[in-house]
């Protein structure tokens, strides 16, 4: 066997150890073939002197220490909650879910009635005729009133996703808080 | 010689070896080899438990000829159980040859 079979073999026959023991291990081997060669044996020699390629592999991983994968081990203590964390948790409550409601009411309220009320832009344009020379004024500043009540849209959509997103963290931060403290 | 006797007593002449002076895998492989008649491979896997144990250290030395060379060093630690094995060794002995040559040691 050359030096590539054995080698390739023996990387083989390891393939149940994690790929950096199994390059440091055949980078040995390699080496070995190599300060051997330069003492004039020849590359079938080398290998015959290594003895059984089976026998190596084997060897090897019977000496390669087992490693617990890591999410066995290190598993967080159950930590108590103390009676500061709770009413330190009740008292955010208290400040945080009004305000909440407060923002909810004028925020949202006042850009649903602006959207609402794009209606009548749409019942003022059918009488556009009224405006005379302003037609072309008119018309303009509709469209431009159009492109706010998108524009607000897309703000109140935005809005809503956040705030959805922020009470979902608000809860799962004050359940943490209620059960393990801070 | 009976296979099953180089076995038990491999980890303790390689470590024996380190005590003299740091050494490289070929070196260990090659003048083990010719000593106690054995595969070359045979040292690798016992150098890397050691090294895994503690009972060595790795570095790497440039060489005249070819890449850096790993040279295995023995650590404290290895000294202590070196010397432990040792002296097991030397009790081990003493008692097996007084089995075999029919020596009563009680």
């Amino acid at each position: 066997m050359n030096k590539k079979e054995y080698l390739d073999l023996l990387s083989k026959e390891l393939g149940s150890l994690p790929y950096n023991d199994v390059k440091e291990i055949t980078d040995e081997i390699d080496a070995h073939f190599e300060m051997a060669k330069q003492e004039g044996k020849t590359e079938e020699q080398i290998s015959d002197d290594l003895g059984d390629v089976h026998e190596l592999a084997k060897s090897y991983i019977n000496c390669t220490p087992y490693k617990l994968p890591q999410v066995l081990k290190d598993k967080e203590p159950k930590k108590k909650s103390s009676i500061w964390a709770r009413v330190f948790s009740v008292a955010i409550c208290c400040v945080a879910v009004p305000i909440t409601f407060a923002w909810i009411w004028f925020d949202i309220g006042i850009a649903t009635k602006i959207i609402a009320s794009s209606g009548l832009f749409v019942l003022r344009l059918s009488n556009i005729g009224h405006y005379g020379d302003y037609r072309f004024a008119a018309l303009m500043s509709q469209i431009g009133s159009i492109f706010y009540v998108i524009f607000l849209g897309c703000l109140l959509y935005f809005g809503i996703r956040l705030l959805l997103a922020a009470g979902r963290k608000f809860i799962r931060f004050n359940r943490k808080l209620w059960t393990r403290g801070f | 010689m009976n296979i099953q006797f180089k076995k038990g007593v491999l980890d303790m002449c390689v470590l024996a070896m380190l005590r003299e002076k740091d050494s490289y895998g070929y070196d260990i492989a090659d003048s083990l080899s010719k000593k106690i008649k054995l595969a070359d491979g045979t040292v690798y896997p016992i150098l890397r438990k050691l090294a895994a144990d503690g009972m060595v250290c790795t570095y790497l030395m440039e060489s005249q000829n070819g890449p850096p060379r790993k040279y295995y060093h023995l650590t404290e630690a290895g000294k202590a159980t070196l010397d432990e094995y040792i002296k097991d060794w030397e009790e081990f002995n003493k008692v097996v040859t007084g089995i075999i040559g029919g020596q009563d040691l009680e």
